[in-house]
């Protein structure tokens, strides 16, 4: 089939889903920038940033409708644009758990459970995965999407393994809270610091979603749906 | 594709695009053949430089309503015609309008290929000729195939084949070099692909998304899909009346129309 003008339309959701990704990407890495140098300007000006992201999103979601509902896409077409779809919403919520990393650096006292450097390694970590994804994505590459799944293990485990040294350190921190508002301070320090590892867990885990799908467009293989 | 703060209307109100001027207009037309009425009160703008796509079932008057606009149904006996069709603003049943003169000016394209057995350069020369063009006709010729998207095709063979010679597909695009060959400004095209295979079918849509640079499109098509697929704006014809017109990614998305959801959703038709 010629249809160039069809194709170019294609190509421009290709180019659409990954320049959104960029901007996630940058977000996120203002979020882990904003964690690190306790800056809260930064961290507030993301929410001003998630809602620019918010309409690519409704942006590209409705250039997928008008695809579906005008040009009535077939096999790799169908499947790229179901799969840009399902990937859209993975930014999107990234682009929410970097709004919610920003926020947690307002909470500085927290990160005395853990260093904070480990929890930006965890971020350095994601934030390539997403690249990663965001790139294979872009040129059609399985294997690199294959590698970048394989890479959520070792966030899994860094995120289980700080998670365990961080709850190890408030066991015996709050051995010594004498009282309740130090007991109080204590928990809520240990609840700012665990959201913090499970939302990075979580971008690297939209990460493995956007490979899945962009294996899914390239092989139609159902399992990675 | 399609400019979506335009609002869709549906009929009676007159149907119009708001944002962009109009180059033809339909205003409370109707038609009879006979004691037979055909179109019903049709009142409809067509946009400039846009690919307008007529649909509705068989017999809804769609091919009718664009046979009226260059007054194609003045060949029918019996067809009497109340209403105006007013090209830049002039209506085309005015006495002293040249129906020829409004055909080489808004051009048709037929739902079968009709080429002359004649050689494929006689096939667009012999129209220039007819319409008074004498001079530089190789050129226009050229001119009228390579926006056809004909020309690299038949380049070497102008002379040697004749239009029969050529696929369904090329004929088709050669009968549309042939009404573009008289400089119109408006090109209808009656069901043009349904004699043709996918792949022919790909290309003229392909060469329809390019014509609206330069020309205004009015397409009748029984396909649904090729009127989402090629069209900016959609007029939705049942029983002789224009039920819904507006940007296609919204009526094939959200018509405001119940009788329109349920043809493009297949309910009927």
């Amino acid at each position: 089939m010629v249809r160039e003008s069809y194709r170019q339309q294609l190509d421009g959701l290709i180019e659409s889903v990954y320049d959104m990704g960029q901007r996630v990407m940058e977000g996120l890495k203002m979020g882990l920038r904003a964690l690190r140098e306790h800056d809260r300007t930064l961290a507030e000006s993301l929410d001003e940033w998630d809602e620019t992201v918010d309409q690519s999103a409704l942006e590209i979601d409705k250039t997928c409708t008008d695809l579906l509902a005008l040009q009535q896409p077939v096999a790799v077409d169908l499947r790229l644009i179901i799969s840009a779809f399902k990937i859209v919403t993975d930014l999107e919520r990234v682009a929410d758990l970097a709004v919610n990393v920003g926020e947690y650096s307002l909470v500085s006292e927290a990160f005395v459970l853990v260093p904070k450097e480990e929890l930006l390694q965890l971020g350095e970590i994601a934030s390539g995965m997403l690249s990663d994804s965001l790139e294979a994505f872009r040129t059609k590459d399985v294997a690199r999407a294959k590698q970048a799944i394989a890479r959520d293990r070792v966030m899994d485990q860094r995120c289980w393994d700080l998670r365990t040294e961080m709850l190890t350190q408030i066991i015996q921190r709050a051995k010594h809270a004498h009282t309740s508002e130090q007991a109080k301070r204590i928990a809520g320090n240990t609840i700012t610091v665990l959201w913090s590892i499970r939302d990075l867990e979580r971008v690297a885990d939209h990460t493995v979603n956007i490979c899945a799908r962009t294996i899914y467009w390239l092989t139609a293989n159902p399992e990675y749906i | 594709m399609v400019a979506n703060q335009e609002e869709m209307r549906a009929v009676p109100s007159p149907a119009t695009t708001q944002a962009d001027s109009s180059i033809l207009e339909a205003r409370e037309l109707s038609l009879w053949y006979g004691k037979q009425r055909a179109l019903d009160r049709i009142s409809l703008e067509v946009p400039e430089h846009k690919v307008t796509a007529i649909i509705g079932p068989s017999g809804c008057g769609k091919s009718t309503f664009i046979r009226s606009l260059n007054r194609m149904n003045d060949l029918i006996p019996a067809v009497r015609i109340s209403g105006q069709v007013l090209f830049h603003a002039e209506d085309v049943y005015d006495r002293h309008v040249d129906p020829v003169e409004v055909r080489r000016r808004i051009g048709m394209v037929f739902q079968k290929p009709n080429p002359f057995p004649k050689s494929i350069y006689e096939n667009l020369a012999f129209g220039l000729r007819v319409n008074g063009y004498h001079t530089r006709i190789s050129e226009r010729v050229e001119l009228a195939l390579r926006r056809a998207a004909l020309w690299e095709e038949v380049k070497d063979d102008l002379r040697k084949k004749t239009g029969l010679d050529l696929s369904g597909g090329q004929q088709q695009r050669l009968c549309i070099a042939r009404a573009l060959a008289v400089e119109p400004e408006v090109l209808l095209m009656d069901e043009p692909c349904s004699a043709l295979d996918p792949i022919a079918t790909a290309k003229i849509e392909d060469l329809i998304h390019e014509l609206k640079r330069d020309y205004t499109v009015v397409i009748v098509t029984h396909n649904m899909q090729q009127a989402a697929r090629v069209s900016d704006f959609t007029a939705f014809f049942y029983l002789g009346r224009l039920i819904e017109f507006g940007p296609t990614a919204q009526i094939f998305e959200n018509p405001s129309r119940k009788e329109t959801e349920d043809y493009i959703t297949g309910k009927f038709g």
